[in-house]
């Protein structure tokens, strides 16, 4: 075996090493004597149509750090959203809808010019602003006695969403395999129903995280216009 | 009270016909614009930036304080509504920014395009329009006087369509840098109170290593 093939084989040994390290799994819901849940499971997203802006700081893999303003404005009756990533000084880096039918890119510099990158980023916007897609599964409650539902994913996996201790949600999305792979942690939502600051967590060797701060959030008309160039 | 009005309103008319004159003298052509400019061995101002998009009804607003020592110094300083710092010396560019009660150094993003806009904008605080290569220059005297700068690569075009620099009556001052990302997307910094040539401490700029 070639010294470099040795060195990818450990490269992936090591790869695989930190997936399984990582790793947390579905388990089951209670049915029985589980408490009534604080507020409805889906009340951490935006009911009605809007537009929002967040400070959103990127912890990405290898430890490297950034702050971007991210808008949004979504409807979440037709489960459409665009997003728009800028730098503080108003570059805008990424602006992009995503809806039923599809993405568009309106505009993505490097490297979210990479399409891996885009619809991860998408991903983890409709993740934080759209309930999950899919039925809902079952409903009920964690050992500790949080209640929880869970729903499938678009990607045939779960999103479980509990009450968190605070009087927030907590959004775990698990993988098809049941592995979890994305958790968001949303604080209770503000009088403007929107959550003042939500954490975004990825597992893996490449794990990232994005802290977003809520700056400002106006309940909007879904115009049509809002999601072409 | 007739006469003392009447002194009052030349001496008016005679200031802003002195400051028109200076001021369409400083921004005459390249070399008069270069002439103003070094005579600025520092600024400080504050400015608004706005953001505008199609999408928007209403700008993103920010607001912060600049800072430029001659020849190579600048530190743009956001307060609000994020805070941050960008800093650059003969040594680099540094951006930092608030992050659980203090300033961390951005470690992850580099967007090449605007390393160079802001090593330009020391270019063009010296006066210099000419030395940059990845813009073409003209210059529109107005009024209100400002210099147009458009990307000469398709590289650069794909950041930015258009870069205009307006011109204060005040020789060697900008007054607004409006940079263009196309389709209506622009950022607009307008600088206001500027006071020129004060000492400035040296930390202000200083690059962490």
């Amino acid at each position: 075996m070639s010294r470099r093939r040795r060195l990818l084989l450990a490269a992936w040994l090591l790869l695989a090493a930190c997936l399984a390290i990582s790793c947390a799994t579905l388990g089951h819901l209670q049915r029985d004597k589980c408490p009534p849940a604080k507020t409805p499971c889906l009340a951490v997203f935006p009911h009605a149509a809007w537009r929002a802006l967040h400070e959103i700081d990127v912890t990405a893999p290898f430890g490297k750090k950034t702050t971007l303003l991210g808008l949004t404005i979504g409807d979440p009756a037709a489960r459409r959203l665009r997003a728009v990533l800028m730098t503080v000084e108003g570059l805008t880096l990424f602006d992009a809808v995503a809806g039923p039918e599809g993405v568009k890119i309106f505009r993505a510099l490097p490297p979210f010019d990479a399409a891996a990158f885009s619809a991860g980023l998408l991903a983890d916007v409709q993740a934080v602003f759209l309930p999950p897609p899919g039925a809902l599964l079952e409903e009920g409650c964690l050992p500790d006695g949080r209640a929880a539902c869970r729903f499938r994913t678009a990607a045939a996996g779960v999103a479980e969403i509990d009450d968190a201790p605070d009087g927030g949600r907590t959004l775990r999305i698990f993988c098809k395999g049941h592995r979890l792979i994305k958790e968001i942690d949303f604080a209770p939502p503000g009088k403007d129903g929107f959550s003042p600051t939500v954490a975004v967590k990825t597992r893996g060797a490449l794990g990232y995280s994005l802290g977003l701060r809520l700056l400002e959030a106006e309940s909007a008309a879904p115009v049509e216009s809002v999601f072409a160039p | 009270m007739r006469t003392k009005r009447r002194i009052l309103f030349v001496l008016a008319l005679t200031f802003v016909t002195a400051r028109a004159a200076l001021s369409a003298e400083w921004t005459q052509n390249w070399d008069s614009i270069r002439a103003a400019a070094q005579q600025v061995k520092s600024i400080r101002a504050e400015f608004v930036q706005k953001k505008e998009m199609k999408i928007l009804t209403r700008p993103l607003v920010s607001a912060g304080v600049f800072y430029y020592v001659a020849p190579d110094k600048i530190r743009l300083e956001y307060v609000s509504p994020v805070k941050s710092i960008l800093r650059m010396n003969a040594k680099g560019i540094q951006r930092l920014f608030w992050r659980d009660d203090r300033f961390v150094k951005d470690t992850a993003i580099s967007v090449d395009a605007l390393q160079v806009v802001y090593r330009d904008i020391r270019n063009w605080l010296n006066g210099d329009f000419s030395a940059n290569k990845s813009f073409a220059s003209a210059l529109d005297q107005g009024p209100p006087a400002k210099i147009v700068l458009t990307p000469k690569d398709a590289a650069m075009k794909q950041f930015l369509d258009r870069i205009e620099i307006g011109l204060a009556a005040r020789p060697g001052v900008l007054e607004s840098i409006t940079l263009s990302e196309g389709n209506a997307a622009t950022t607009r910094i307008e600088f206001k109170s500027a006071s020129l040539n004060q000492a400035l401490p040296e930390n202000l700029f200083e690059i962490e290593p």
